[in-house]
């Protein structure tokens, strides 16, 4: 009993998506026009959420860069520094710290302006090593360069601290933060611009569809359609429009990451950031997401078209 | 679909009303019969008189606004929408406009109204060509709608309508649109359906048909039920 009803249901399965199909194929140039559409959404939808991520990135990439310089006094003794060294290491914000002593400096300076005969000179004109040495701090998190900035700066280090320079980094970060967030929220808004666009679009074209089928659907009324049999097809219409819709984008992201990626891979140099390889890597993942967000807006769509149309 | 008539009531209208255009127009007014199993009654009336409105009430599309209307057991009044779908595979209807897709054989017709049901298609490889027999348009099975007379194609409606097997054929104006010799045709066939055991409701303002069948009639006039007749005649 069981099976025959399994059968059963298969069989009217097949037929709702054997009529589903049908009316694809019978208003072709429509239903591609509508799978444009949603290529469209998901394409902007998938770009909003990959410029999410490169917001993201790129902030976690300047953040990697921000650091806290303290400049010492030129007179002042190796063991006071590394005394101040060690207080900062005791900080429990601190992740790590580079000492560069005054010769280290130097040797830096020197290789910093190799090409450059005038600065070497001026270097073997002076008779003592005019820079200062340094301790370069990296925080555990950005927020906590404000608190080591001003345990620094406190009074009991003013003998052998000369500088401490971290404040322009700071309002780098808060801009970059900044950023991020203005594109997620704009993202957000562009994409539900585009999602009720994709939804509009998938809807006049499900009524159309039950327009061009009037006649059908009330001589299936008349014979004792349910209506689930009525809505089936339109919705499985619905549902064709996402899945090709998403991959057809998904067919549209590789070649448009391909061209972009050595762009994104120069900004983020130290991370190796390869966007086109990443889609490769996730594009399950990637599927799946777009196949599933094409499906809803599909399925939406139509089910209120046929929803309407069965209410009268 | 062969069985013994008896007495109980295929269809019970009684007190029925139904009103258009916020009450203006009043369709039906306090409409009174019934029709036993295994009858053939006729419904006569001008254009106006309310015969249309009555066969919308008898097939769920709309519902009385006052009395009921028991088809097969059924109160049309309170049916759920989603039990309407179970009721109508119960009635077969018939129209004068055939209601025939022009894209299917006639074949395809008939059997479209079981795929919609969910039938297997065994099942429907089984009977369509029973019916089919039945209404004499076996030979006729692979040709569309456009290649046959008026007759055939009010013939494969009315095959259509038999393939549910229903207690009920409701035939509203059947032979509006044929010429006298395939109307004549269409109501032989009718009545060799109720001679199987199917209580025919037919819905005419043909005359000569109604007077030749020799059956029960009921006269509407301007809404309202002014004579039910056995063996009645076209009066009006």
């Amino acid at each position: 009993m069981r099976f025959t009803f399994y059968v059963l249901s298969m069989a009217n399965l097949l037929r709702v998506s054997k009529f589903g199909v049908k009316n694809f194929w019978r208003n072709i140039w429509l239903s591609v026009a509508t799978v444009i559409i949603m290529v469209v959404t998901l394409f902007i939808i998938s770009t909003i959420v990959m410029l999410n991520l490169l917001a993201n990135a790129a902030v976690n990439e300047v953040e990697n860069k921000v650091d806290l310089t303290v400049y010492f006094r030129s007179d002042a003794s190796e063991e006071k520094v590394l005394d101040v060294r060690t207080q900062v290491l005791n900080l429990n914000t601190v992740e790590t710290t580079n000492y560069i002593s005054k010769e280290d400096a130097l040797d830096q300076f020197k290789e910093e302006h190799k090409d450059d005969p005038v600065i070497l000179q001026s270097l073997e004109v002076l008779e003592e090593n005019p820079l200062e040495p340094a301790l370069v701090i990296k925080a555990t998190e950005t927020g906590n360069y404000a608190e080591i900035a001003a345990f620094l700066e406190g009074e009991k280090f003013n003998e052998v601290i000369s500088k401490v320079n971290f404040e322009d980094n700071r309002q780098l970060i808060e801009k970059l933060i900044n950023i991020a967030d203005n594109v997620k929220k704009g993202g957000i808004i562009i994409g539900a611009i585009f999602v009720i666009i994709a939804i509009l679009v998938v809807f006049n074209t499900i009524r159309l569809a039950i327009y061009t089928h009037k006649e059908e659907i009330g001589i299936m009324k008349l014979v004792g359609a349910t209506d689930w049999f009525i809505r089936g097809p339109f919705l499985f219409e619905g549902v064709m429009y996402g899945i090709i819709g998403a991959i057809a984008t998904l067919l549209l992201l590789y070649p448009i990451l391909q061209a972009g990626a050595p762009r994104v891979s120069t900004f983020f140099e130290n991370q190796g950031l390869n966007i086109a390889e990443y889609y490769l890597q996730n594009i399950w993942w990637i599927a799946a997401g777009l196949i599933a967000l094409g499906v809803i807006l599909g399925i939406i769509s139509s089910a209120i078209a046929v929803g309407r149309y069965l209410r009268k | 679909m062969l069985f013994a008539p008896i007495f109980c009531s295929m269809v019970k209208v009684e007190n029925v009303s139904k009103d258009y255009a916020r009450g203006n127009v009043q369709a039906l007014r306090d409409v009174t019969f019934d029709v036993e199993e295994g009858e053939f009654v006729t419904i006569v009336g001008q254009s106006g008189a309310g015969k249309s409105t009555l066969v919308r009430l008898l097939i769920a599309e709309e519902r009385p606004d006052k009395g009921h209307i028991i088809v097969n057991n059924w109160d049309v009044g309170l049916i759920k929408p989603r039990h309407i779908p179970i009721f109508r595979r119960q009635i077969g209807v018939v129209f004068q406009d055939f209601k025939l897709l022009e894209k299917k054989t006639t074949y395809e017709n008939v059997a479209f109204a079981m795929e919609v049901c969910g039938r297997p298609r065994r099942e429907i490889k089984e009977q369509v060509p029973k019916i089919l027999d039945i209404v004499n348009l076996s030979k006729r099975a692979d040709q569309f709608p456009h290649q046959l007379s008026g007759g055939e194609k009010q013939r494969v409606a009315i095959a259509r309508a038999l393939i549910h097997k229903p207690k009920l054929l409701v035939a509203d104006e059947p032979t509006g649109n044929l010429d006298s010799l395939n109307a004549w045709e269409i109501v032989q066939l009718l009545l060799k359906i109720n001679e199987l055991g199917t209580t025919v409701l037919m819905v005419s303002h043909n005359r000569e048909i109604v007077n030749a069948v020799k059956r029960r009639v009921v006269t509407l006039d301007e809404g309202e039920l002014v004579r039910n007749q056995n063996m009645g005649k076209y009066i009006l």
